[in-house]
């Protein structure tokens, strides 16, 4: 925004949908334990009213917030980060240190579009480990003496995500092998888990 | 106390807990210098193999992998320009410096004996401190309890993020999730919807794996590995030539360790803001001012001394109050939780050797670090090349099976996914993972003192006693002084006097 031009106005952020998925996913969570407790017999429900109720009242003004993006997220950075250089550090007040530790923690987490689909990639992968192993345990007979599938979907698994991030086959069949064969022995033969 | 501190000794050094020892050492320094993984995660993602050992080789064990991350990240930090943690962010500016100057290896020296000093001074505070704080343990009762935990939250919420509407948030999240299971007044089941999963509540296990290991293992998966030692260097420096800055600098070995030790004292802050202040400190006291950012020996030995100090500091309130200090402490809370020792107060009230074997594991693995670190030197780094979009599948299939195989309950499982998907979002849209596993971990705490203090004082038993009356307003502090300074600092800055300077 140019500071010359008091009429210019600043885009508004548009509206993230992740974001505002997860504030409707705290407040769906707090606000049924919040409804189920007034039908709790009172020396049961008072503590998790006394939390819950300001805290669906907070989650819903963090909704509002970020529906109409207002709030300090959707405040431009201001144009000044400390940047870590020994001049600016022996004039920095505790203050400013602290921020620049703060601004360090930050950077860590910030993403570019790659590393974003990766990580949704992971996450799909993930999920879909877990769902296929229980879906597999619940309508599959088991195979090899196992309870469950979660060791041999495992081993799909591994193979699929290895070439997905284009390991070659004999590496992916490998790894996957061994990972599995390893985990095998590990649970089920020395700490006897009913895997 | 020093027989305490034997006995302690002694149980860590009987078969095969030193095994563990340094195994857990070498895990820590592997997960501190792989970027994305953090000692944290770590801690969380080891916790069900620790169900196979006693709850002193756990305790020390995951201690020894969350202490070990720190001088993993220092490695890196210092040869690579690249923090393995945030703590060690501050080391970069003049370790990498250094490296570029053929003084790798006095460098990678001077943060190892500067973070073992560190953690020496700071353990020896803590240990200090600790009568005081059980004196005042011992003055507690009922509300004391259930104000110290809501002070703990507050703090918190207030501090481990940079919005406290958010902070108190994920902390009233937490307490519901905690609420969750029999009610602690009569024993009925509440919150579990007609589910036997349910009834015993949220076991710790899976949310901290998710919302710790989950988002790291995210985080590891997408890293970039484009790291490379910086080439074509030619060390001409010495381990002996990094210990004798270390004790040539001890005057600023003892401050920074006072200074990380206080930090560390504050739930929420973390050894980030310790080694960042430190630095500042060094830097603005040096005599060789001109020489910060071009490779000052000082501005190694500050940051890494203040980071490990921090950890006694932290290790107080976590101990003493079952508040803790950053997230390491709150993952090491819950793993003294899941081994049935009961961190807090009552830990204090009763038999100590377990504080003493805290202690102890925090800073044995670190001479076993330490010593890893200047063996390898330049060669740790190979450890980078391992490709984290390998590991991080492998480690998730360990992880889930791992969690699976705990309990053989399938539901475990999908909380785990659930916390992962909760730990990666509040990462991503600013919300405190930490105070969400305080206000778990602390749940119980707070509903049986509330009720605790209702029978047997009354609701005025909360005001009516000086310890109480002293935390309530230390939370009324922790959550107005920032408004009131920030209104303070306004005022002043549009003050008659500021407007004719600008």
């Amino acid at each position: 925004m140019n500071a010359a031009d008091p009429n210019a106005t600043r885009p508004r952020p548009r509206i993230e949908p992740g974001r505002v998925g997860f504030d409707l996913f705290l407040l769906v969570i707090v606000g049924t334990l919040v409804l189920t407790a007034f039908s709790l017999r009172p020396a049961a429900a008072l503590v998790p009213l006394i939390i819950g109720v300001p805290a669906a009242l907070a989650l819903i003004v963090r909704l509002v917030l970020d529906v109409f993006r207002v709030g300090r997220d959707y405040r431009p950075e201001p144009a000044e980060e400390l940047d870590l250089d020994a001049d600016d550090v022996a004039h920095a007040s505790v203050a400013e240190l602290t921020r620049a530790a703060r601004a360090e923690i930050e950077e860590e987490n910030k993403l570019d579009p790659t590393e974003s689909g990766k990580q949704r990639l992971f996450i799909l992968w993930g999920v879909g480990y877990v769902v296929l192993s229980a879906l597999m345990t619940l309508f599959v007979p088991p195979v090899l003496g196992l309870r469950t599938w979660f060791l041999p979907v495992a081993f799909a698994a591994m193979v699929v995500i290895l070439r997905l991030i284009r390991i070659a086959w004999w590496k992916t069949l490998a790894i996957s092998a061994g990972l599995i064969a390893v985990m095998y022995l590990l649970l089920v033969v020395f700490l006897q888990v009913r895997l | 106390m020093i027989e305490g501190l034997l006995a302690a000794l002694a149980e860590l050094m009987t078969w095969p807990t030193p095994l563990y020892l340094v195994v857990g050492a070498i895990i820590g320094l592997i997960v501190g210098v792989l970027p994305g993984l953090g000692g944290a995660g770590a801690m969380a993602l080891l916790i069900p193999f620790t169900f196979v050992m006693e709850p002193a080789q756990a305790i020390a064990f995951l201690m020894a992998v969350g202490i070990s991350s720190g001088m993993g990240g220092q490695v890196t930090s210092i040869l690579l320009s690249v923090p393995g943690d945030p703590p060690n962010a501050a080391t970069v500016v003049d370790g990498y410096k250094m490296t570029r100057k053929g003084r790798a290896t006095e460098a990678l020296s001077a943060a190892t004996f500067g973070s073992l000093f560190g953690a020496v001074i700071g353990l020896v505070l803590m240990l200090a401190v600790l009568p005081f704080a059980r004196e005042l343990v011992l003055a507690f009762s009922y509300p004391e309890f259930f104000l110290i935990a809501l002070l703990g939250l507050v703090m918190i919420s207030r501090l481990a993020g940079k919005s406290v509407h958010k902070g108190l948030i994920s902390a009233a999240f937490g307490l519901m999730i905690a609420f969750i299971g029999l009610d602690p007044v009569s024993g009925n089941q509440r919150f579990t919807f007609g589910t036997l999963y349910l009834w015993d509540g949220i076991d710790i296990v899976p949310p901290l794996i998710g919302l710790f290991a989950g988002a790291e293992m995210i985080a590891l998966f997408a890293a970039r590995s484009n790291m490379s030692l910086a080439e074509h260097i030619t060390d001409r420096s010495r381990v002996v030539d990094g210990f004798f800055a270390t004790i040539r600098n001890w005057f600023l070995v003892i401050r920074t360790s006072v200074l990380g030790f206080a930090v560390g004292l504050v739930p929420g802050i973390g050894g980030t803001v310790a080694s960042f202040l430190a630095y500042g400190h060094a830097a603005r006291t040096s005599r060789n001012k001109a020489e910060f950012g071009k490779g000052a020996v000082e501005g190694v030995i500050a940051p890494e001394t203040a980071n490990d100090a921090d950890k006694g500091g932290a290790l107080l309130p976590t101990l003493a109050f079952g508040i803790p200090g950053g997230v390491l402490m709150a993952v090491l809370l819950s793993g003294l939780l899941v081994h049935g020792v009961p961190a807090g107060p009552n830990l204090l009230r009763g038999d100590l050797h377990i504080v003493y074997v805290l202690v102890l594991a925090a800073l044995i693995p670190r001479l076993i670090a330490g010593a890893l670190v200047l063996l390898l030197g330049a060669k740790a780094t190979v450890i980078t090349k391992i490709r984290g979009d390998i590991i991080a599948p492998v480690i998730a299939v360990v992880t889930l099976l791992s969690v699976y195989a705990l309990r053989n309950e399938i539901l475990d499982v999908f909380l785990v996914l659930v916390f992962c998907y909760v730990g990666y979002a509040m990462e991503r849209y600013g919300f405190s993972r930490v105070t969400l596993l305080i206000g778990l971990v602390l749940g119980g705490l707070v509903e049986q003192s509330f009720h605790q203090t209702m029978t047997a004082f009354g609701a005025l038993g909360f005001v009516t006693r000086p310890l109480s009356v002293v935390l309530i307003a230390a939370i009324i502090g922790t959550l107005l002084l920032p408004l009131i300074t920030g209104a303070m600092r306004s005022r002043k800055a549009r003050s008659p006097h500021m407007e004719e300077v600008r």
